[in-house]
């Protein structure tokens, strides 16, 4: 007697019992199916999570986005990545059942049955007609599956998950492994911290060509020069100057700014150089942008032999000797700097020369130059900061300038000079970042960000500036920190100036993806357009 | 136990039939069982083999078996279309003379076309009609052929001296070509005891005209699922360079592949098959079974076949290892 289960001992024709041992053999297909899915997608998910660990490890291959993810350092949550990978290949195939034909085939294949079971499914599901033969195959099919005990047992050997357990085992095991056991992170090497991708050698080119237009020539100023300084050798200081020294004293400042500009040109073609002798050394091949630096650069040289060197240098480049390019623009660099920084300080001597105070310098971060010497050591200190009314400079620093326990955007320590910030500098950046003391520039990195700085509680951003004799010299109001609606009291470009070399060291110390000290440096930029 | 008087099964009466005639055929089970199988589904058969492997012993057989008529046409390069379909002649009878209609060979159930690709390709097409019609159309009228009516066709390989090689529409009306092997030593020495003694082995008669006409109405009641259908078309298909199913590998060796009637061919046959295992429904070994045989003359080879030294079945070999069944087709 055909009977669909012993709980339901009711006899059903052929083509129920066919159907109810179908249907039984569909779920176990698609239980086993799901189920081979979700260790196939967990064991993929798992190599994800593995590479992605891996990759997180030794972070300066991603592109800038992930370097975020890796700086973070190693989340936890990436054992997730297995788990929904294997859920949802489960679910890929559970809400699926397998196709009845296909069912019928298996157990046909199972039970040796020549495909009877699959005709007679064929038969029952597509309603052809019922002769003789028919119903008789039916029959037939039936007795093959009318023992449900037999029929349940041979089902589990239907399809079976894989038994390779070692290897789900393994599979599993690895992210965890890796997590867990994995050293830490590689941290960022120091070439990482220079930007060189071809935007940035376009960028700095730009800045260069900028600033030559704006720079004017100086060949002919040192004997104006003698000539102003003369005139204005005998001031007394109790007395009252005459319309004469006050324009001399004009003129003076004039070419004191030209100076620095120059200066300012020379030290943007260094970081040009710097960036390209870089991408040499990496051995990147010369892009259309490389050779339009590189034109930019020959016009700043005025030197024959300079320009020789460049050529070279060039030349070594495109023929793929990136060693002697590289070598080649370095030497250049140096030179560069060296010249940039004499030129400041000739500029500070003479300004100091001429009786110059307060404006007569060149503003903070301004000829200060590298924080490294152009052979790459750290340099010694900064010029400003010392000497006596050098430059805006001089305002926060040691000797006659305020002291910068103003409000907002000065510094918060107090006694924060620009000698000790010239200390900072001194240690340079590269020694910091290796530097087991870490917690002093942390500290100072926090502080930059701390709310009283920006001084968001109090809206109103206030910055006590020199006083002349008929009040503040500057009312300036600043764009992007704090409240503008009240101009400050001081000198609105020392303070962002002062900033914003203070953000740069903190965040060259601080170990960020070269990707995003574009994003800083464009934000103080866009400062330094709306100043 | 089955008394005389009962009726046998069709897988009784084939198996039976089977045995009596391996009471004359040494060995050959193979191709004993695909000849049975071609008169089940109502198809002819093309035996090629050299000369002296027991082809026409095996038709002769046959007909004693089943008890149908039997002739024999030998082909030779001069015979005349006239001579196997038959003529119409001048006959003197009481009320005068007249023109009488005159059967020609192919007017019996069994007819065995003994070398036929020596006659010439003229001769051989007097039995395209005849094959596929089961009819023979002479001065305009149609004259239909004994019921159930079966050819087998012998033919020395191609190769041979003084042969024509059979037209394409000709080979194609065979439901399939079989390949007449040479003998075992052992059963070789069997052959000799059994022929060069005094006593010659006879077989009797199995089974009836009737019988075999049941049969092959039984065999076209066997079930086949869509699925099966489906595969054995995508499997004719496959044999066609130009399609989809075609493999790759075999793209460049096939001229032409096999025609619908090779479908049909291998359909039937394989419910002839499934009948002779005692089953209701096509099964898929039965295709794989039956797609040599059907399948080697309905494959033409191209140039580079030819010349690489492929065969025909070994191009069925690599079309059922490519082409894979699918139940969920259907």
């Amino acid at each position: 007697m055909n009977v669909l289960s012993k709980h339901s001992p009711v006899p059903r024709s052929a083509e129920s019992l066919i159907l109810t041992r179908l249907f039984a053999a569909q779920r176990r297909l698609r239980f086993v199916r799901s189920c081979r899915a979700a260790l196939f997608w967990f064991a993929l998910g798992s190599a994800g999570a593995s590479i992605l660990l891996l990759l997180v490890w030794n972070w300066n291959y991603l592109p800038g986005p992930w370097q975020w993810l890796a700086s973070a350092g190693r989340p936890r949550e990436i054992l997730w990545l297995p788990l929904l990978t294997g859920l949802g290949g489960f679910a890929s195939h559970w809400f699926v059942l397998p196709n009845p034909r296909q069912s019928a085939y298996r157990i046909d294949r199972l039970l040796d049955s020549h495909e009877r079971l699959l005709t007679a499914v064929d038969w029952i599901l597509s309603e052809k007609p019922r002769t003789e033969t028919s119903e008789r195959l039916l029959g037939q099919a039936s007795v093959l599956v009318s023992d449900e005990a037999a029929f349940a047992k041979q089902l589990r050997k239907l399809e079976k998950i894989s038994s390779r357990r070692w290897s789900l085992l393994l599979t599993i095991a690895l992210p965890v492994l890796l997590l867990v056991y994995l050293p830490a992170n590689v941290p960022l090497p120091p070439s990482a911290s220079v930007w060189l991708g071809e935007s940035q050698v376009d960028k700095l080119t730009e800045d260069l060509l900028q600033e030559l237009e704006e720079a004017q020539d100086l060949s002919k100023m040192d004997e104006k020069l003698e000539k102003l300084l003369k005139e204005l050798e005998n001031i007394d200081p109790n007395k009252e100057l005459t319309e004469e020294q006050k324009d001399a004293q004009r003129d003076l400042q004039r070419m004191v700014d030209q100076m620095n500009q120059q200066a300012e040109a020379q030290e943007k073609a260094r970081e040009l150089l710097e960036t390209l002798a870089q991408r040499a050394r990496e051995g990147q091949t010369m892009s259309e942008e490389d050779k339009k630096a590189l034109e930019a650069l020959r016009k700043q040289l005025s030197d024959r032999r300079q320009q020789n060197e460049l050529e070279q240098a060039r030349q070594d480049w495109e023929k793929g000797d990136f060693k002697e390019a590289a070598e080649g623009l370095e030497s250049l660099q140096k030179e560069m700097g060296e010249s940039s920084q004499s030129l400041s300080q000739k500029a500070q001597e003479k300004a100091s020369e001429g009786g110059l105070e307060g404006e007569g310098g060149q503003e903070f971060n301004e000829g200060q130059g590298d924080q490294f010497n152009p052979d790459g050591t750290p340099k010694n200190g900064s010029a400003q900061g010392k000497g006596k009314g050098q430059g805006k400079s001089v305002a926060v620093g040691e000797g006659e300038g305020s002291e910068a326990e103003g409000e907002g955007l000065t510094m918060p320590g107090k006694g924060t000079t620009l000698e000790e910030e010239g200390a900072h500098n001194a240690q340079g950046i590269q020694s910091l970042r290796r530097s087991d003391k870490q917690s002093d520039w942390m500290e100072e990195y926090k502080n930059l960000h701390a709310p009283e700085r920006a001084d968001y509680q109090k809206g109103q951003t206030r910055v006590k500036g020199q006083m002349g004799d008929d009040g503040p010299r500057f009312k300036t109001s600043k764009e992007g920190l704090g409240d503008v609606t009240e101009p400050s009291d001081r000198q609105g470009s020392g303070g962002v100036l002062q900033y914003q070399q203070e953000a740069e060291n903190a965040i060259l110390r601080e170990e960020v993806p070269a990707d995003y000290r574009d994003n800083v440096r464009s934000y103080f930029e866009a400062l330094d357009r709306g100043r | 136990m089955s008394t005389p008087t009962e009726k046998l099964s069709p897988a009784d009466q084939i198996k039976r039939l089977k045995e009596e005639l391996a009471r004359m055929i040494v060995g050959q089970q193979t191709l004993l069982e695909e000849v049975v199988l071609a008169l089940v589904a109502g198809g002819h058969v093309l035996l090629e083999g050299v000369p002296g492997l027991g082809k026409t012993v095996l038709v002769k057989t046959l007909a004693d078996c089943s008890g149908l008529t039997f002739s024999r046409v030998q082909f030779t390069p001069d015979l005349m279309p006239a001579d196997i379909t038959g003529a119409i002649i001048l006959e003197e009878t009481e009320s005068g003379r007249e023109f009488r209609f005159r059967k020609g060979p192919v007017f019996h159930s069994l007819v065995l076309a003994d070398e036929i690709n020596r006659a010439t390709p003229k001769t051989q097409s007097a039995l395209l009609e005849a094959m596929q019609e089961f009819q023979v159309t002479v001065g305009g009228e149609a004259h239909s052929l004994p019921k159930p009516f079966f050819v087998l066709a012998t033919q020395n390989p191609i190769e041979m001296e003084g042969t024509y090689p059979l037209p394409e529409a000709q080979t194609d009306r065979f439901l399939m070509k079989l390949s007449v092997e040479r003998p075992q030593p052992e059963e070789l020495s069997e052959i000799l005891k059994r022929t060069t003694g005094l006593k010659v082995p006879e077989v009797g008669k199995v089974v009836s005209c009737e019988d075999i006409l049941e049969l092959q109405a039984e065999a076209k009641k066997v079930l086949a699922a869509d699925a099966l259908v489906d595969y054995v078309a995508r499997l004719v298909c496959a044999t066609h360079p130009e399609s989809e199913d075609c493999p790759t590998s075999l793209r460049t060796y096939i001229r032409y592949g096999s025609s619908p009637r090779g479908a049909q061919a291998l359909l039937k046959l394989g419910k002839a098959r499934a009948l002779t295992r005692g089953r209701d429904h096509l099964a898929l070994e039965d295709i794989h079974a039956l797609a040599k045989p059907v399948f080697r003359h309905r494959i033409h080879l191209s140039f580079e076949g030819e010349t690489e030294g492929v065969t025909s079945d070994s191009i069925v070999d690599t079309i059922l290892k490519e082409v894979t069944f699918d139940a969920q087709m259907a």
